[in-house]
């Protein structure tokens, strides 16, 4: 069942549960990956990813994984959960779903910029400091202070 | 049962995934000290003790390093695959396996257990921490999961022995040979196939269908290019051919029987665990959100390592005056009761100055172990590998070649050890030639008499002192020089590329006193040992060539420069003169070429035998008012101290370290080019640091 939804496990954003459909690296490493529990249609919790490597919840034990392993294991999250877009690892796409309750004037300069519900969107860079952030929508590349991004929840 | 079948129990193997509690359940049976740690590769080699039961028989227990699977991915795990399938000749075949299982992740750790029940050995399923489990609201029905697996179960929790007896009693009912069967199936061309195989191998091994089977898995399940020596040609082109066969019905071999074992496994799973889960973060993922932070979990962990090493430093002046207190007064005690003589200048000034020297570091070597053991126990390990991992990965290294680097600050012998957790060759050499940078606690004395002799007590910021910063300085020097190094090998000698990372997070948990205290007491009883051996040995023999052959000399400095020491120093002078080293410093870099720790005793026996006109001096005043005759200039001085410090930190001089580097990769060539290149690395780094201290107007 292989849909637009499978993306790797390095670019889930934390907190999601996702199904594993395949393990496309080396045998041997794939081998061991199902030995620790990744088998094909397990159902693993990513609980933080970070830019060099991930943590995740298999078994109820916590496994750490580089992105070179983890770009290679193919996932499909199981709930559409939201999340803030903050969390969005970089360069995943997701859905705009939902604008917090803020300011209207904000919330309404946010929807003309084009941020509307089931707009694709996706994290190109974070600034240094983490603030501002960098996202392409349409088409285009808009900078975003991080309080302001706060108020936009999306899903994968 | 009968004795008969418990006579046929010689040799008992404990197994289990890492970090389940093998090694505290062996100690728990044995009475033995086996190092006990909160993070997955603690034990890397098999260890074997006395199992006394019932009617004094007694048995073998081997106590082995964790491993996720039979089938091998790393040297440690090799070693508990080959002991359990008799291939080690030392070690017999066990007779029965303890197989221990961490009650709260019984899924992952019945997959091994899966692979032991399938060599048809008998095995006792020990089910480990029990009281974790219950505190989890994990119910397990103990005797479903029992007859569904076919296996007797013993519930523990192997550091308070709540379960040990009915375990030591359970193994004298044991019945052999093992009832158990196989359980998971695949599919029936792959079934048929398998042992189709499995007969092939068996007759051509000569080895139990059983085996053969386990064997055709693992030939089967690889890919062509990783099945080694191991099969014959024949094997393995038959294998190739139902590789092929079942490539056309859409099979894939590589992952059918993993798949089918845990599929096995999640029905008994469902069966007999009630596992209450949920979303919500547990206490130990709490705690991750700050330690392993992006930016607070690189900070956190620097300022850990940076409180060790300062508060081994200054919470250790205390004790440690006391004892050198102590070793004087003993000293001036031994000068009066004994007649004036050469017999009482060996006991005092070479004995009790060269032991006593190393003996007055007892304090910070326990510290040191203490603040180690609470890294290794609470389970912040792993997560100082999770953290400095994207370091790593900039020199070529992964995560896990952090962890027997950390424990290197210790001792290096079990970092190189340890590193056997590696699965990749070329990796885990990088991190067997760079460990030795890493100050170890054999250092410790002699950063610590320098510091304490010539680094003022300044407060940096009003809350850093001075001598403080120099010793985290020193730690840190050996820590960017072994991350150097390593980007430099693996960018020329051993090239590679970066491999992958996995490894397990254990939860947290508070690090059990009793542990912390008995290992450290077990190190400073090495250390002691050590001092009361090897360092007594070179006190006398030092004492020996520094009085003779003038013995009559009145002037003592004139007698010592006169000494079989003092002419051999002189010759190797020259050698040292550029770092700002004297022919006394130069003895000290000779002897302490077997132990670091000796340069403080050769100190000690020099300067007294120096200066025993001036016995109530203490060491590191003499070392401080020393005057080199040659020049007239103080022979040492801050500067030569820092330079001293320095080549400790990068020299390679421990040659219990080298042996174990040559068992360790087989061969003499890696020793020697590893004590080539820190004696290089150190003679000129503290030469370009002279030079440049120098220009600094320092003297
Ligand atoms: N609460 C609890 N903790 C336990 C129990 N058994 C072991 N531990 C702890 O679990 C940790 C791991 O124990 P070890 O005995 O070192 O585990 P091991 O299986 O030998 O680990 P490796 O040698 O790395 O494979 C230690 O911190 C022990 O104190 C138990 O029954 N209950
Ligand atoms: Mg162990």
């Amino acid at each position: 069942m292989k849909d637009a939804q499978t993306l790797s496990l390095s670019q889930v954003p934390s907190g999601t549960r996702v199904r594993i459909e395949s393990l496309t690296s080396d045998q041997n490493i794939c081998n061991r990956l199902r030995e620790l529990g990744f088998c094909e249609e397990a159902e693993i919790r990513c609980l933080t990813s970070g830019e060099s490597n991930i943590v995740c919840e298999v078994c109820n034990t916590r496994i750490v994984l580089n992105t070179e392993v983890a770009d290679k294991i193919l996932v499909t999250p199981i709930k559409q959960e939201l999340i803030p877009l903050l969390e969005l690892p970089l360069f995943t796409k997701a859905k705009v779903n939902k604008l917090l309750k803020i300011d209207p004037s904000l919330k309404a300069r946010l929807m003309e910029m084009g941020i509307t519900k089931g707009t694709e969107v996706e994290i190109i860079r974070f600034a240094p400091l983490g603030d501002p952030i960098e996202i392409t929508l349409r088409g285009y590349r808009l900078s975003l202070r991080k309080s302001e991004a706060e108020a936009i929840l999306v899903s994968l | 049962m009968s004795l008969s079948t418990l006579s046929k129990i010689k040799t008992v193997a404990i197994i289990g995934n890492p970090n389940c509690g093998k090694s505290t359940l062996f100690n728990s049976l044995t009475g033995l000290k086996q190092k006990v740690a909160n993070y997955p590769g603690v034990t890397v080699e098999k260890k074997i003790g006395k199992l006394f039961l019932k009617d004094n028989i007694e048995i073998n227990l081997i106590d082995l390093p964790g491993s996720y699977s039979l089938f091998a991915n790393s040297p440690d795990e090799e070693i508990s695959s080959k002991v359990l399938l008799g291939l080690v000749d030392e070690t017999p075949k066990p007779d029965l396996v303890l197989c221990v299982i961490d009650a709260t992740n019984i899924e992952r750790n019945l997959y091994l257990l899966s692979q032991i029940i399938d060599l048809r050995l008998p095995v006792i399923l020990v089910l480990n921490m029990i009281d974790v489990a219950t505190q989890e609201n994990i119910k397990i029905n103990k005797n479903k999961l029992s007859a569904l697996l076919d296996l007797p179960i013993i519930e523990t929790v192997a550091p308070k022995y709540i379960g040990i007896e009915e375990l030591k009693n359970e193994i004298t009912k044991v019945i052999i040979p093992s009832t158990s069967l196989r359980k998971w199936y695949t599919s029936n061309e792959v079934e048929h196939n398998t042992q189709l195989l499995s007969k092939k191998i068996s007759i051509s091994k000569n080895i139990s269908f059983d085996i053969a089977h386990h064997y055709a898995v693992q030939l089967l399940s690889s890919t062509n290019s990783s099945t080694n020596g191991e099969f014959s040609k024949d094997l393995i082109s038959i294998a190739d051919k139902i590789k092929e066969k079942m490539s056309f019905l859409d099979i894939d071999l590589s992952s059918i029987f993993i798949e089918s074992r845990y599929h096995w496994i999640k029905s008994v799973c469902n069966e007999s665990i009630i596992f209450h889960r949920d979303d919500e973060l547990t206490f130990s993922d709490k705690i991750d959100k700050v330690l392993t932070h992006k930016y607070w979990g690189f900070i956190i962990f620097i300022s850990i390592l940076s409180l060790i090493f300062q508060s081994i430093f200054t919470w250790a002046v205390l004790p440690m005056n006391l004892i050198g207190g102590a070793i004087n007064l003993f000293s001036t005690f031994i000068e009066s009761s004994i007649p004036t003589g050469q017999l009482q200048q060996l006991i005092v000034n070479g004995i009790i100055a060269g032991v006593g020297a190393v003996v007055t570091f007892v304090p910070q070597i326990f510290l040191l172990f203490i603040f180690i053991g609470v890294l290794e126990d609470s389970g912040y390990m792993s997560r100082a590998a999770f953290i400095m991992d994207k370091l790593m990965s900039k020199v070529g290294l992964h995560g896990k070649s952090f962890i027997p680097m950390l424990s290197s600050f210790a001792c290096a012998i079990p970092g190189i050890m340890a590193t056997r957790t590696i699965e990749n060759k070329k990796d885990r050499l990088v991190t067997i030639l760079v460990i030795p940078l890493m100050s170890c606690s054999a250092r410790i004395p002699v950063y610590t008499l320098l510091i304490a002799a010539f680094i003022p007590q300044y407060f940096v910021f009003g809350i850093f002192s001075l001598p403080g910063l120099v010793m985290i300085s020193m730690y840190l020097l050996g820590l960017v020089a072994a991350l150097c190094m390593a980007w430099l090998f693996k960018k020329t000698l051993l090239r590679g590329n970066r491999q992958i990372f996995i490894m397990e997070l254990p939860p947290y948990k508070l690090p059990s006193v009793k542990t912390l205290f008995l290992h450290a007491w077990e190190r400073v009883k090495l250390f002691l040992k050590r001092a009361g051996t090897i360092i007594l040995g070179i006190s006398i023999v030092l004492w020996f060539f520094a009085t003779y052959p003038n013995v009559d000399e009145k002037d003592s400095s004139k007698r010592l420069k006169n000494s079989f020491i003092g002419q051999a120093g002189q010759l190797i002078e020259p050698l040292i003169k550029p770092l700002g080293f004297n022919w006394k410093i130069g003895v000290g870099l000779i002897t302490s070429l077997l132990q670091r720790e000796v340069f403080v005793s050769t100190m000690g026996v020099i300067y007294k035998v120096d200066d025993s006109d001036i016995s109530s001096q203490s060491l590191q005043e003499n070392i401080k008012n020393d005057i080199d005759e040659s020049s007239g200039n103080l022979s040492f001085t801050p500067l030569i101290a820092i330079c001293v410090m320095i080549y400790y930190v990068l020299a390679m001089q421990c040659f219990s370290t080298l042996a174990v580097v040559r068992r360790e990769t087989n061969s003499w060539k890696w020793p020697i080019f590893q004590f080539c290149y820190m004696t290089i690395l150190a003679y000129s780094v503290t030469f370009f640091a002279y030079r440049f201290g120098l220009f600094l107007g320092f003297t």
